[in-house]
């Protein structure tokens, strides 16, 4: 911890450290270089994207190697995990080993497509919202809090039974349930930033609404909307595997979720059915969260400073 | 006349209904001059040059007279059309040059964002007008300071990168507003200088908002002193400064700090500074008669109830007082 003695002190080791990392392409890599000083100090993060990074790796390159297809009935019922199936096999004598592998696909490719929808709806209306208030803002956030009152996987449940549980409706439904807290927080934002000195400078040069939302809020306020949205990422996981739990995933589709639902009456004696897959989830949300906890470390402009 | 100010009421939000903040407010601006216009907090002047661009804050409004700029009536634009004014024909310098960039975009991209706004030169030139501006306001390695973040430069370097701002799109006024006040004393002066080169290279009219007289005897051609959102005293700035007609003038000349060379500081003799007593009455409980009565030293009888209307005390040097 050193302590600044004087402004200039802090503006000059700014300029300096500044200017070694100024032109073209170094310039993101410093940025980049700057992000991950933020995003290194808490290791619970690190930790995290390791454990991402190791699942990602697995769902993408395992099922190359592994090539068994996860419906394929491969042996007995209930295998327990032995030099042939390492996972054993479920109740209909399906390998998990390969369930897993592939069910990740499933899992999470729902997650990060719904997550994005969150964020994508949630920054219209919030920004929208939170920019031009009024009746406008009223209108729409009466529209957010009637989504928010809804139970969201009740919620999620009806939309996918309506529409059919394919990967798209499922995907779809999950974003439609979880918009709200994306929305509310952009809301926040945009309402704080209008108000500062740097937007008042922009209207003053003439900038119409569109550009001061989009280039000069938009920007300012993304870092915590960023963090949010991928806390929504593990919420999407944990959503889809519920609904596939209850059998409202795609049944054409192997996932984590659908694994666990069939076989959750045998838990008790065959308990590999249920622990791996259930293991897959939970560390997947667990990175996932851990990683979001860092994001928010690097990209979180009210923390301090690092020079 | 680059701005013609008539006449102007503004009201604003109350308690207890609008009140009146800036009352029968008369400026004229010839191209190439500039005006000072001086008082102290809550007199109404932010909020003129406010009204001027068009952005009066919610809960206020001209509710008469007129605002010209360059002969075309403000007052009825509608709100695109005076968007496109804004950065175009005028244009405002911000008190707080730490707060009025926006941080998460280079210095260059701001300018050419002004610059693209008001097609003031095709794409493909926008970065080359924008380095040349940036060394046009005496910035070193105008090049390297294109791509820099606002928060790599000081305050007097911002402080000219929203003079850049303001100027790039050629406008006939300019509204500084409190442009030093958050300076370094050696950078004011320096700002001012900046302020008057442009002046005389661009010919724009400037409209500077200060309550620091030196910074207006600096700058300004004329001087329009405001009270409690009424004009007391107008005039060249010499005329009002050497030989101030109106007892407000006179206070804020009085109640202005000054250093002490020679014999006096030796003396040890300390240096006095003479406060006007009393507030700025907020806009409401502004006295019937002359706004600066219940503060004035040598308020009259008639003054309580008979607003003063300004007179003559020299050549085009009005005064709003019966003494």
């Amino acid at each position: 911890m050193t302590v600044i003695k004087d402004v200039s002190d802090l503006e000059s080791a700014d300029n300096s450290q500044r200017s070694s990392q100024l032109e073209g392409t170094g310039r993101f890599f410093g940025r980049l270089g700057e992000f991950w000083r933020g995003f290194k100090k808490n290791p619970a993060s690190v930790i995290g994207l390791i454990l991402l990074a190791a699942v990602v790796v697995m769902i993408i390159i395992g099922p190359l190697i592994y090539q068994l297809d996860p419906f394929d009935i491969v042996s007995a019922p209930f295998t327990p995990p032995d030099e042939n199936f390492r996972l054993g096999t479920d109740y209909v004598g399906r390998d998990i080993l390969a369930g897993v592998l592939s069910g990740g696909r499933a899992s999470l490719s729902v997650g990060l497509f719904a997550a994005l929808i969150t964020a994508a709806i949630g920054l219209t209306v919030g920004s929208l919202s939170g920019f031009f208030g009024g009746w406008i803002d009223t209108l729409l956030m009466k529209v957010t809090e009637f989504f928010q009152v809804l139970p969201t996987l009740l919620f999620a449940m009806v939309l996918v039974t309506i529409f059919g549980p394919t990967w798209v409706t499922v995907t779809v439904s999950i974003g439609l349930a979880s918009w709200m807290n994306v929305a509310r927080l952009t809301r926040a934002e945009f309402m704080r930033l209008r108000e500062f000195d740097f937007v008042r400078s922009a209207v003053a040069a003439g900038a119409s609404s569109a550009r001061l939302m989009m280039v000069t809020i938009l920007p300012n306020a993304l870092p915590p909307i960023v963090v949010a949205a991928a806390f929504d990422i593990s919420f999407a996981i944990l959503l889809e595997g519920s609904l596939s739990f209850l059998g409202l995933g795609d049944p054409n589709r192997m996932s984590w979720g659908l694994i666990i639902g069939q076989n959750k009456n045998y838990a008790l004696r065959a308990w590999w059915t249920v622990v791996f897959p259930g293991a897959a989830i939970f560390l997947s949300v667990l990175s996932v969260c851990l990683m979001s906890d860092g994001l928010n470390d690097a990209l979180n402009p009210r923390r301090e400073r690092r020079f | 006349m680059v701005l013609a100010v008539e006449n102007l009421f503004i009201h604003g939000p109350s308690s207890s209904g609008p009140v009146a903040v800036v009352e029968s407010l008369t400026l004229a601006l010839p191209a190439a001059t500039t005006l000072a216009l001086v008082g102290e907090s809550g007199c109404g002047k932010t909020i003129t040059a406010l009204s001027i661009m068009g952005l009066l804050p919610p809960g206020f409004f001209i509710t008469s007279g007129s605002v010209k700029l360059g002969g075309e009536e403000l007052t009825f634009l509608s709100k695109t059309e005076l968007r496109q004014r804004r950065g175009k024909s005028m244009a405002m310098i911000f008190q707080e040059p730490m707060t009025a960039l926006n941080p998460v975009m280079t210095v260059g991209r701001q300018i050419t964002e002004v610059l693209l706004t008001h097609r003031v030169c095709p794409p493909s030139q926008a970065r080359d007008k924008a380095i040349a501006l940036l060394g046009q306001v005496g910035l070193k390695e105008p090049e390297k300071r294109f791509s820099s973040y606002p928060h790599e430069f000081s305050g007097g370097m911002r402080q000219r990168v929203m003079c850049v701002m303001a100027i790039c799109a050629n406008p006939q006024l300019i509204i500084a507003d409190e442009p030093t006040t958050a300076l370094d004393a050696t950078v004011q002066a320096q700002i001012l200088e900046l302020l008057r080169e442009l002046q005389s290279q661009s010919g724009a009219a400037i409209l500077l908002i200060t309550h620091n007289l030196l910074a207006a005897s600096i700058l300004a051609d004329r001087l329009t002193v405001l009270y409690a959102g009424s004009v007391m005293e107008t005039g060249p700035t010499a005329a009002v400064l050497n030989s101030p007609a109106h007892p407000y003038t006179r206070g804020l000349l009085g109640s202005q700090p000054r250093l002490r060379l020679g014999r006096d500081a030796l003396c040890g003799i300390p240096p006095t500074l003479a406060a006007i007593s009393g507030q700025v009455p907020p806009p409401g409980r502004r006295p019937l008669g002359c706004a600066f009565f219940s503060r004035c030293p040598q308020a009259l009888k008639d003054c309580r109830d008979n607003r003063p209307h300004p007179v003559s005390k020299g050549p085009e040097h009005q005064a709003a007082c019966f003494r």
